[in-house]
């Protein structure tokens, strides 16, 4: 009997190797992978020939180890973050990175780059966590900055100048005109305390703060709901429409009085920015932007945080403003703490469980791929990885390269699968949060009942009022149409089974 | 496989048949293939490479000099390419096209033809510049390959004619191993070992990608399509120069590894 149990034994092992084998890049394209998401370029060539040298596992291991320390430090890695935070910021990246810059000769700069290259204290501080390693919550809690007055989008000089009178003139970039590359520009270096309250790393500088700059009534709130979407993952979605949408939420309520006046739909597409605002002004107090309860979802935490940035204009302002962190945890308990200025409420954030989380997240869709699905319980190991190494960014970038995931070669299937459509739905979660009757679409497939509903109106003609989603112009067709095909082909999980049985749609028709 | 692809694609391109090199990206629903999921500007698929890395590219893997000129369009984001590239629009915080349309291919067949020309200048040049002949010789060996040097017939082996090794040389008088050797290298230094070809799925095996490339080379020694998009005229009586063949081989492999990231 034995004699049939061990070969049969040994066979199988060797199946599961093999299939073990086969979901794993190769040495050679786990290094590119690792060049390419680490510092944006391949291996050289030098660098393939050294791992095919090797035949050690041990060997391979230190190889891998040196080359990810290697690229961590690397020009490119830096690079590649200051972009990848200048998406995550929305605001308009470099024209060529850093090192590209500092290649070009004197007359290429002097052809195409004015004031020299754009540096800002805000993209410094970008690169800054890259090249120091810095724990990640100096982005938003950070109150170290270097100064640029070269930028033309925005003078680091004027912004600072007010709460930092010591800075000297000479940021301005005169010698450039006298022939000295702007590359020499070393920046200016300012420190403040770091319990000053006035102070909150990227949220106290020129280009976060006009980034939000386009409407009165509403960019201190445009501003406290970025740091909700950038530091608690909360999108805000269903009440900022972009500012070319004429047809988003925001223009039903201010102009609620005339569409419920008139026969036909109110025509949004005519309005223009002056008489939404005279309108916002002058509507009642039952219709006006944010006093609804349906926009109160998110107002209760916008608006206690908007106060904080009141004092913030052109300049910064040697006065804080106070304000609240208000907010529903995941876990469903309220947070409502007051702040005393943008510093004390940034070091309020970094203390919250959902920030963790939240960059956790961010780490991993960037570097593992957000069509990757982070289970609760990888997501609890990769929390506590992030704590164990003080939060510091390299780091954790470091680990998360090292993971299985990072290795697996990307998955293809015939059908679209869950993770496929989990970056869609994820979006519908700033609505749909698992509330009452409202289910959460993104952190579990939801039953089968709610995936009909979601299939129906989905389907639902642009006029019907239950159509979602509801601020459909916010939504590409093509998105919409992936999670038809989705929901058409059975709402099928990671595996590949579908969770929307013929049966269930068989009741449905 | 993948090579078809670009090569259908690229024919489209030179048509300037916009929609028919959209449907060749995307074919018709409900079948799906691979490139549908990897190829996006947009979050909910993998990330197609950011505009940054694609500039930078052009920088990092080609030999340049800027004596021979610099398209800005190509080295650099401005507002005409960002969109192009997916870079993502600050108003939305998304890029404004989902995915690399006939405006993407367009311009990224110019610039990558622009740089592969400009690389042959600049290997010409650094060639010339060597202080010895064996330094010449090591230098032409570095962007030639040591088989292709050997076989190429000079009138004498000077710095001056080594310099000029890739234009007094053809294609077609190469052995099959020195043309192989030729296209290796090449795959090597834009998309990596053997092991890289497979898993990204752009053919079974590294000996399938040289064999098909070398097939398309041969044809382009009689028709010269290519040359289009390259931007070269008069290919001569006796077929394409080594420049010309090199430059058709790094377009391929560039154009397939491109479409893989």
């Amino acid at each position: 009997m034995m004699k049939y149990i061990f070969p049969t034994l040994l066979l199988l092992m060797c199946l599961t190797a093999q299939a073990q084998k086969s979901s794993e890049l190769s040495d050679a394209s786990y290094l590119r992978k690792l060049s390419l998401h680490i510092r944006g370029t391949k291996p050289a060539i030098e660098e393939y020939q050294e791992l095919k040298a090797l035949s050690g596992a041990d060997e391979k291991a230190a190889f891998f180890k040196r080359k990810i320390d290697e690229y961590l430090s690397s020009t490119g890695h830096r690079d590649r973050m200051v972009v990848r935070l200048a998406e995550r910021f929305e605001i308009i990246t470099p024209k060529v990175s850093r090192s590209i810059y500092d290649r070009m000769s004197q007359s290429t700069k002097r052809r195409y780059f004015y004031y020299g290259q754009e540096r800002d204290s805000l993209t410094e501080l970008f690169a800054k966590i890259a090249t120091d390693n810095l724990s990640w919550d100096t982005l938003l809690a950070g109150t170290e900055y270097r100064l640029f007055k070269s930028n033309p989008l925005s003078s680091d000089y004027k912004f600072f100048h007010p709460v930092y009178r010591e800075l000297p003139d000479d940021l301005e970039p005169s010698d450039y005109q006298n022939g000295t590359s702007p590359s020499e520009f070393p920046g200016f270096d300012i420190k403040f305390s770091s319990d000053d309250p006035r102070i909150a790393g990227a949220l106290t500088t020129p280009r976060f703060i006009s980034r939000y700059n386009t409407t009165n009534t509403n960019r201190n709130r445009r501003r406290a709901a970025a740091v909700f979407r950038i530091f608690l993952c909360d999108s805000m979605a269903p009440v900022i429409p972009p500012p070319q949408d004429r047809k988003g939420d925001a223009l039903d309520y201010a102009f609620a009085e005339e569409s419920e006046s008139s026969a036909q739909a109110f025509d949004h597409s005519t309005v223009t920015e002056k008489q939404l605002e005279k309108a916002m002004m002058s509507v009642s107090d039952a219709v006006r932007h944010g006093a609804d309860p349906k926009c109160a979802a998110c107002h209760y935490k916008l608006d206690p945080m908007g106060k904080t940035f009141q004092s913030i204009g052109t300049v910064l302002s040697p006065y804080p403003s106070s304000g609240a962190l208000v907010f529903k945890r995941a876990d469903g308990t309220m947070v409502n703490r007051r702040v005393k200025g943008l510093g004390d409420l940034a070091r309020a954030i970094v203390q919250e469980p959902d920030y963790v989380s939240c960059q956790v997240e961010w780490f991993w869709n960037e570097f593992i791929g957000n069509d990757v699905t982070l289970y609760p319980d990888r997501k609890e190991e990769l929390i506590d990885a992030f704590e164990k190494v003080g939060r510091r960014t390299n780091d954790f970038i470091r680990i998360l390269v090292q993971q299985p995931e990072f290795r697996e070669r990307p998955k293809t299937s015939e059908h679209i699968v869950y993770s496929q459509v989990r970056p869609l739905l994820r979006r519908c979660d700033s609505c749909h949060n698992g509330e009452g009757y409202i289910p959460s679409f993104s952190t579990k497939i939801p039953g089968q009942a709610d995936l009909l509903e979601m299939r129906r109106r989905l389907n639902l003609p642009d006029h019907d009022r239950e159509q979602m989603p509801q601020n459909k112009s916010l939504w590409r067709e093509s998105e919409l149409e992936l999670l038809r095909r989705w929901l058409d082909g059975g709402a099928r999980d990671d595996q590949g089974t579908p969770q929307l049985t013929e049966k269930g749609r068989e009741v449905a028709r | 496989m993948k090579l078809r692809i670009v090569l259908s694609i690229l024919i489209f391109v030179t048509a300037s048949n916009g929609f028919a090199a959209m449907s060749s990206l995307r074919p018709a629903a409900p079948k799906r293939s691979k490139l549908d999921k990897v190829i996006s500007f947009t979050e909910n698929w993998r990330r197609y490479p950011a505009p940054d890395v694609i500039i930078e590219r052009f920088w990092n893997d080609f030999l340049q000099d800027e004596a021979f000129g610099f398209h800005d369009d190509c080295m650099m984001l401005n507002s005409d390419n960002r969109a192009v590239l997916g870079d993502n629009e600050p108003a939305t915080g998304r890029p404004v096209v989902e995915k690399p349309n006939v405006a993407f291919f367009n311009w990224y067949t110019t610039c990558l033809a622009e740089v592969i020309k400009g690389e042959s200048e600049a290997i010409r040049s650094k060639i010339d510049r060597s202080q010895s002949l064996e330094d010449a010789h090591s230098n032409a060996k570095s962007f030639y390959t040591e088989a292709v040097v050997n076989e190429c017939k000079l009138p004498s082996k000077s710095i001056h004619n080594l310099a000029y090794i890739g234009s007094l040389c053809r294609w077609r008088s190469l052995s099959a191993e020195a043309k192989a050797e030729l296209v290796r290298e090449q795959i090597l230094r834009f998309i990596g070992p053997e092991d890289v070809v497979i898993d990204l799925e752009i053919a079974k095996s590294e000996q399938e990608l040289i064999a098909q490339i070398i097939e398309q080379v041969d044809k382009e020694d009689g028709g010269a399509k290519m040359f289009q998009v390259l931007g070269v005229s008069n290919v001569g009586a006796d077929g394409i120069s080594l420049d010309h063949s090199l430059m058709v081989i790094k377009f391929l492999v560039n154009l397939t590894d491109h479409l893989v990231f």
